[in-house]
């Protein structure tokens, strides 16, 4: 009977940290979510890109309070083959969003995937206006953002082509070129504009824009649709 | 776009100045609700406490002092006034409030330390049998020698990062995982 308490209390001493992942079946990845300075926070609200698709949720320390930063936690992502998965970050206090970060990565299916993300003090973006990450607000410099005033900056989805900062307007994804009159396209497809749009094409430029709630599916050879 | 977006901004802060001046009870709340805040993050709680009631008794119809009092009696230890203040939060924010999931956990957890406490059997009176003869004694010796070196060994590195609660992403979106 000691000798089995001791081993257990050994076993407890010399354990490591527990894998988030580890009663997640399928691709999960682990986030690790840091500050170069001292940081407590009461939530954690992320913006997740994954698959052509978006999410928004919000995480919190099990039983209430304040955690201090760093934490891990699991994202478990329905996926059915590798695909890149972006993650941006909100550290948050008493509702207030104390700092931000970004990072993406491939995730695949059967293997083990960790994604760092260290937040730091969030710039001014003008709510509601669009910004390629890295442009006063975090996120991937290849993914379109809407700057959300009261927490994580909302991802629009990452530009097939480029994500164009433009100082004077609202940044965009540049298009492939060649659209065809008449035809309907989310921006960035082959004419310039914000993913989650569906433009018509006039003139080689995008008109009468129709903002989709649920995502612009991209159909190669058809027009393009709201989802 | 942008460019358009400042001068309106403007020109809806200035209307929207025009139109209201801040009220003065609300900001002295604010005032009260951001020392409480941070005595309680300083492990001052019961000056929380008392900065945070006073926000309470100005803004009676806002939730967020009710938050962060029941937050702070959890930590005085005082769970039957902290349950009347989540009650209170419960009551006066939106159904789709992320705080609530945190209140209805320190709600369970408030209910199961009262479960605890009252499940505690009455002491027994001790025999004469001297402790170090009892059977569990050098077991606790070994378990406490062995975490001790364990704690100190674990000091010595870097402490491992905190855990928060997963997240699941499909096809309807993101969620805490297991919701």
């Amino acid at each position: 009977m000691r000798l089995a308490v001791a081993a257990l209390a050994v076993v407890a001493a010399c354990g490591g940290p527990p894998d988030p992942c580890a009663d997640v079946a399928g691709a999960c990845l682990v986030l690790h979510v840091s500050s170069p300075t001292p940081l407590r926070i009461d939530q954690l609200e992320l913006d997740v890109l994954y698959d052509g698709r978006h999410g928004t949720t919000t995480t919190q320390p099990a039983g209430g309070g304040t955690v201090a930063l760093p934490v891990d936690l699991g994202l478990a992502v329905a996926l059915d083959r590798a695909a890149p998965v972006g993650v941006v970050a909100a550290g948050k206090l008493g509702g207030a969003v104390l700092a931000t970060g970004a990072a993406s990565t491939t995730v695949a299916l059967d293997q083990p995937a960790a994604l760092t993300l260290v937040l730091a003090p969030p710039e001014a973006c003008v709510a509601g206006a669009l910004y390629c990450g890295g442009d006063k607000l975090a996120g991937d410099p290849q993914t379109l953002y809407q700057c959300n005033g009261g927490g994580v900056p909302l991802a629009r989805g990452t530009c097939l082509v480029r994500c164009e900062v433009r100082p004077a307007a609202d940044d965009q994804c540049r298009g492939a070129g060649g659209c065809v009159d008449g035809g309907s396209y989310c921006g960035g497809d082959k004419l310039d504009g914000d993913p989650q749009t569906l433009y018509r094409c006039s003139g080689g430029v995008g008109v009468s824009p129709r903002v989709c709630p649920d995502g612009c599916l991209v159909r190669p050879g058809l027009d393009d649709v709201c989802r | 776009m942008r460019m358009v977006v400042p001068p309106l901004v403007a020109v809806l802060a200035v209307a929207r100045l025009a139109a209201a001046e801040p009220d003065p009870v609300e900001a002295a709340a604010q005032v009260h609700l951001d020392r409480g805040i941070a005595a309680y993050q300083a492990g001052d709680f019961p000056r929380a406490r008392a900065e945070l009631t006073t926000a309470r008794e100005l803004v009676p119809h806002k939730p967020n002092p009710y938050r962060w009092l029941a937050l702070t009696e959890v930590q005085l230890g005082d769970c039957p006034r902290a349950q009347v203040d989540i009650d209170a939060f419960m009551a006066r924010s939106a159904d789709d409030d992320p705080r609530r999931a945190e209140l209805v956990r320190l709600r369970e957890l408030c209910a199961r330390r009262a479960a605890v406490v009252s499940s505690v059997p009455p002491p027994r009176r001790s025999t004469a049998r001297p402790i170090t003869r009892r059977w569990w004694f050098w077991s606790a010796v070994g378990v406490v020698a062995v975490g001790a070196v364990g704690a100190a060994a674990y000091a010595a590195g870097d402490a491992p990062p905190a855990t928060l609660p997963g997240v699941t992403c499909d096809g309807s979106g993101c969620r805490l995982t297991g919701r």
